[in-house]
C-alpha cells in the first residue's frame, strides 16, 4: 500500500498549509515543506476503525439480513464494538446556544419529541418571579386540551404519547406555588400524520399536460387520436435531450373522470370507466 | 396497456478524505460502482442494444453524483480496482482446481471490465448514465442535496435549500432540469410539493400508505399517478412488488443457489496471503471476493462453494417470474379499477449487486421477459406525459422506513442531533439575510456554511446510530460538519474570516463547487 507520505509529498506548500490549518498545526507558515508533511503525519489520527458494509438506507432485505437462511449465525454488519474505544468521537459542539427555545417534532402518529434549551435569560428571570419552590412543566397543548407534565429542565427533551391526525403545541413553564404559570418557552404547532384511511370520498381530477400537444405536433398526426403504443413510439424516438421542459403548470381542475373520459385529451389507455 | 415503473435509488452519503491516504469508509462507493453501478448500467446497455425496452427511473442522489465525479475517488477508486484485480489474478491460480475456480475466474474478468469501463468513460461513469438517458433507457432523477430527511428539518427554508441545491446540482451533471426526484427515505409531509414546484420538477414517490390514508381517499390506490393539489405527481409504492424482492419468507434472494454475503475471503484467506490486501491497519474485513453459496439454513462454516452459472440461472428464473407475476397482477387489478394500472417498485439500487449479487441478473430477465408483454416498463415521466388526467390528492405524512413514519431519524440513539441541526438550520439563514452584498470571502464563508449544513442534515447518520452499524463514524461525522459549520458561522459573526482557516475546510468538504448559499435566503 502506498505510503501516507508519498500522499502528502506529491501536495504543494499552499495546499499542505491548508491541511495544516485545518489539523491546527502550530507555526505552520514557519514551518518548509518537509517540515509540515512530518507535522501533519504526526497530527494524523491512528486510523483503526471497522468499516460496515455501505449503509442500505431502507430496512435491509430480511431474505439477505439474517430472518433468512443466509446470515443467522453472523451479525447484519462487521462488529461495530471496535469503533468504541478507537473510533475518533468527532470534533466538539458547543453545548449550548444561548438561546431560549423549545421545538416539537413528529416521530410517528403516536409520539412527539421536544427539545428544548433554557440558555437565554428567561429562566432566571422568571425564577426570580416565581419564587425558589416553582415547579418545572411541560405544557402540551393538543386538540383534546390541555395537560401538564412536571420535567426536569436539565434533560433538555421528552417524548409524548398523542394522538394521530391531531395538532399539537408545547410550552416550558415555571408554574409557581399558586399555580401561576410562566411561560418560558413555546413551539410552533405540529401535525400528527393520520393512522387510517380517510373519510373524505370528495373526488376532485386535474390534467396536467404538458407534452400532447408537442407530441402531435412532432408525430403530424395533427390530432389526440394517438393510441397509447404509437405514443410510447413517438415518446421513445425521442432523444432525452429533447424531452420539451416548457413550462409545464398548466394544471386545471377537472371535473370527475367519468366526463373527462369522452374529451378530447383523454387517451385511449387513460380510459377511467364510469362508476 | 399496464406499466411497470421500476425506481432504482441510488444513494451513498458523501464521504471522501483527502487528509487520510486511504480511508475505509471510501470503500462504500467502491463496492457500489463495481458491484451494482456498473453491472446495472452494463445490463441496461445490453438489453437495449438487443432492441429490449428498458425503462428504469434511476435516482442519482447529488453527493454520489459529486463522489463519481471527483478526480481524487476516482483515481483512488481506480487504484482500489487494480489491487483487487491483482488479487483476482492470484485466486484464478490459486484455485484453479477445486470447487471455486468458476467463481475465481468470474471475478477476475468482471473486474477486467470494471477497468475497461473506467477507461470508456475516462474515469466518471456518469458519462455513462447520461448516455443511457439519452437513449431513453434510464430517467435520472434528483434526491435531497445531502439526502436530509425532509420531515424533521425545522422549517421549509432548511427543505428548500435541500431541494434547490439538488436540482442545481442536477443540471451541472445532467445538462438539463430534473423532472422527478426521490424524496430522502421517501420522507414527506404535507407541503413538500410546492418547493418542489418552485424548482420545476413534476413528480415524486411515497410509501404506500402515504397515498392509501392521503385525502381525499385514493380511487386507484397506488395503481394510478395522483395529483397534488399544485400539479406535481405523486407516485405510491406498490407492496406486493415489494414483497417479493425484501421478504424473507416469500424474497428471492435468499434462493440456497445465490452467493452467501458474509463468507468472504477477507475473512477466509490465509492471513499472510492476503494481508498485503487489507486496509493497512492489517485488520480483516470483507474484500468483496466472496467463493460461498447460501446453501439452506446451515452454520457459515457448513456453506458450500458458490456456482455463477446456476446461480445466475437461477436469477433468470426468479426475473421471469417476478415479471409474470406484475403481467397477473396488473390484468387482476385492470379488471377491478377499469383502468390500465402502473406498478410502481422502487428499490435500494444497492440491493441489485452489492446485497444481492445476482440482482443485476434478475432485473435484466425482468426487463427481457416484459418486452411485446402487457404490461410495459415505463418512466415517471413518460407515464406523466401518457396518462396526464389524475386525481388530486394530498398525500400522507409518511416514510419508507420502518413503521412508517420519522421513528428510524428520531429515537434515543440519535435525537440528541436534532438541537444542533435546528438551530444551525436558523442561523445559516442569519447569517444569509446578514450579509446580503458579501465580499469574495464572506461569500465563501457562506457557501461553506451550506455545504457544513448540508453534510451534517445527511439521513445516512441518523440512520447509522439507530442500525448501530458504525456509529462512531455517523457521529464523528455530524459532529465534525457542525464543528466546521459553527467555525464558519462565528468567523462572519464577528466578520472576520480567516482565509487560511476557510481554506482548509473548502479543501475537506469540497462537495457542491456550485452551491448558492441565496437557497437559505
Amino acid at each position: 500500500m502506498e505510503h501516507p507520505m508519498a500522499n502528502l509529498e506529491a501536495m504543494n506548500l499552499k495546499d499542505l498549509r491548508a491541511l495544516a490549518s485545518t489539523l491546527d498545526i502550530p507555526n505552520r507558515s514557519k514551518l518548509r515543506k518537509a517540515e509540515l508533511v512530518l507535522a501533519l503525519l504526526a497530527a494524523q489520527r491512528p486510523q483503526r476503525r471497522d468499516a460496515a458494509p455501505a449503509p442500505v438506507r431502507h430496512e435491509a432485505p430480511e431474505s439477505v439480513q439474517g430472518q433468512g437462511s443466509s446470515a443467522s449465525s453472523m451479525p447484519a454488519q462487521a462488529p461495530a464494538a471496535a469503533h468504541g474505544p478507537h473510533g475518533d468521537p468527532g470534533l466538539p459542539l458547543p453545548d449550548s446556544y444561548g438561546r431560549d427555545c423549545v421545538v416539537l417534532m413528529v416521530q410517528d402518529p403516536q409520539h412527539i419529541y421536544a427539545w428544548w434549551e433554557l440558555t437565554g435569560p428567561a429562566l432566571a428571570q422568571a425564577r426570580a418571579e416565581a419564587g425558589p419552590d416553582a415547579a418545572m412543566v411541560l405544557l402540551l397543548r393538543g386538540s383534546h386540551g390541555e395537560e401538564q407534565r412536571e420535567v426536569d429542565f436539565a434533560a433538555g427533551n421528552y417524548y409524548f404519547s398523542v394522538a394521530p391526525e391531531s395538532t399539537y403545541a408545547v410550552a416550558l413553564a415555571l408554574r409557581d406555588a399558586s399555580g401561576r404559570l410562566i411561560i418560558l418557552a413555546q413551539s410552533a404547532a405540529v401535525q400528527t400524520p393520520p393512522m387510517g384511511v380517510s373519510d373524505c370520498v370528495d373526488e376532485e381530477w386535474m390534467a396536467v399536460d404538458e407534452t400532447f400537444s408537442e407530441l402531435v405536433r412532432r408525430a403530424q398526426i395533427g390530432d389526440g387520436s394517438l393510441s397509447s403504443a404509437e405514443r410510447l413510439r413517438a415518446m421513445g424516438e425521442r432523444t432525452w435531450s429533447q424531452t420539451p421542459v416548457a413550462p409545464w403548470f398548466s394544471g386545471h381542475l377537472m371535473a370527475p373522470p367519468s366526463s373527462l373520459a369522452l374529451s378530447s385529451t383523454a387517451l385511449s389507455s387513460a380510459h377511467l370507466s364510469r362508476r | 396497456m399496464s406499466h411497470l415503473l421500476l425506481v432504482l435509488h441510488s444513494h451513498l452519503p458523501f464521504v471522501r478524505h483527502p487528509e487520510e491516504p486511504v480511508f475505509l469508509e471510501e470503500g462504500w462507493l467502491f463496492e457500489a460502482i463495481t458491484e451494482t453501478y456498473i453491472p446495472l448500467l452494463e445490463r441496461f446497455e445490453r438489453l437495449h442494444h438487443n432492441g429490449v425496452r428498458v425503462r428504469a427511473t434511476m435516482t442519482w442522489s447529488p453527493p454520489l453524483c459529486e463522489m463519481l465525479a471527483d478526480p481524487l475517488l476516482q483515481g483512488r477508486y481506480r487504484h482500489y480496482l487494480e489491487r483487487l484485480l491483482e488479487l483476482a489474478e492470484q485466486e484464478v491460480h490459486a484455485k484453479a482446481d477445486c470447487a471455486m475456480a468458476a467463481a475465481s475466474v468470474m471475478y477476475r474478468d468482471h473486474y477486467r471490465y470494471c477497468l475497461q469501463q473506467l477507461d470508456r468513460w475516462q474515469g466518471n461513469i456518469l458519462r455513462w448514465v447520461c448516455l443511457l438517458a439519452d437513449q431513453g433507457v434510464i430517467e435520472p432523477i434528483t434526491c435531497g442535496a445531502t439526502h436530509g430527511f425532509l420531515p424533521l428539518m425545522s422549517s421549509d427554508t432548511a427543505r428548500r435549500a435541500q431541494i434547490a441545491v439538488a436540482a442545481a446540482n442536477y443540471r451541472k451533471h445532467f445538462g438539463r432540469d430534473p423532472r422527478g426526484i426521490w424524496l430522502p427515505e421517501c420522507g414527506y409531509i404535507p407541503g413538500v410539493e410546492e418547493l418542489l414546484k418552485e424548482e420545476g420538477i413534476r413528480f415524486f414517490f411515497v410509501d404506500s400508505h402515504g397515498i392509501y390514508y392521503g385525502t381525499p381517499r385514493p380511487r386507484f390506490g397506488v395503481y394510478a399517478a395522483t395529483y397534488c393539489s399544485n400539479g406535481v405527481a405523486a407516485f405510491g409504492r406498490d407492496p406486493e412488488s415489494s414483497r417479493s424482492v425484501w421478504s424473507a419468507q416469500s424474497g428471492y434472494p435468499g434462493d440456497p443457489l445465490y452467493r452467501e454475503f458474509y463468507r468472504d475471503l477477507g475473512y477466509d484467506g490465509e492471513y499472510d496471503y492476503i494481508c498485503n490486501f487489507l486496509h493497512p491497519d492489517g485488520v480483516r474485513r470483507n474484500l468483496g471476493l466472496k467463493y460461498h453459496r447460501i446453501t439452506g439454513k446451515v452454520e457459515l462454516h457448513e456453506k458450500e462453494a458458490y456456482q455463477p452459472a446456476p446461480a445466475f440461472a437461477r436469477a433468470m428464473e426468479h426475473g421471469a417470474d417476478f415479471a409474470r407475476s406484475r403481467i397477473a397482477q396488473c390484468r387482476y387489478l385492470r379488471d377491478l379499477l377499469g383502468r390500465d394500472p402502473v406498478v410502481v417498485s422502487p428499490y435500494d439500487a444497492e440491493l441489485f449487486g452489492h446485497w444481492w449479487y445476482e440482482g443485476p441478473q434478475f432485473l435484466e430477465s425482468v426487463f427481457a421477459t416484459l418486452n411485446g408483454s402487457s404490461v410495459e416498463a415505463i418512466t415517471g415521466s413518460e407515464y406523466l406525459e401518457l396518462f396526464p388526467i389524475n386525481q388530486v390528492i394530498t398525500p400522507a405524512a409518511s416514510s419508507w422506513g420502518d413503521a412508517g413514519y420519522n421513528g428510524v431519524w428520531l429515537n434515543p440513539s440519535n435525537d440528541w442531533i436534532y438541537r444542533h441541526l435546528h438551530i444551525a438550520e436558523d442561523r445559516m439563514q442569519e447569517m444569509v439575510r446578514r450579509y446580503p452584498q458579501p465580499d469574495a470571502l464572506q461569500a465563501r464563508a457562506l457557501k461553506q456554511m451550506g455545504r457544513e449544513l448540508l453534510l451534517a442534515q445527511s439521513s445516512d447518520w441518523a440512520f447509522i446510530m439507530t442500525t448501530g452499524t458504525s456509529p462512531a463514524y455517523a457521529t464523528r461525522r455530524t459532529r465534525d460538519h457542525l464543528h466546521r459549520f459553527t467555525g464558519c458561522y462565528s468567523m462572519l459573526a464577528q466578520g472576520q474570516v480567516d482565509e487560511q482557516a476557510l481554506a482548509g475546510i473548502e479543501w475537506r468538504d469540497n462537495i457542491f463547487s456550485e452551491i448558492d448559499y441565496r437557497a437559505w435566503a
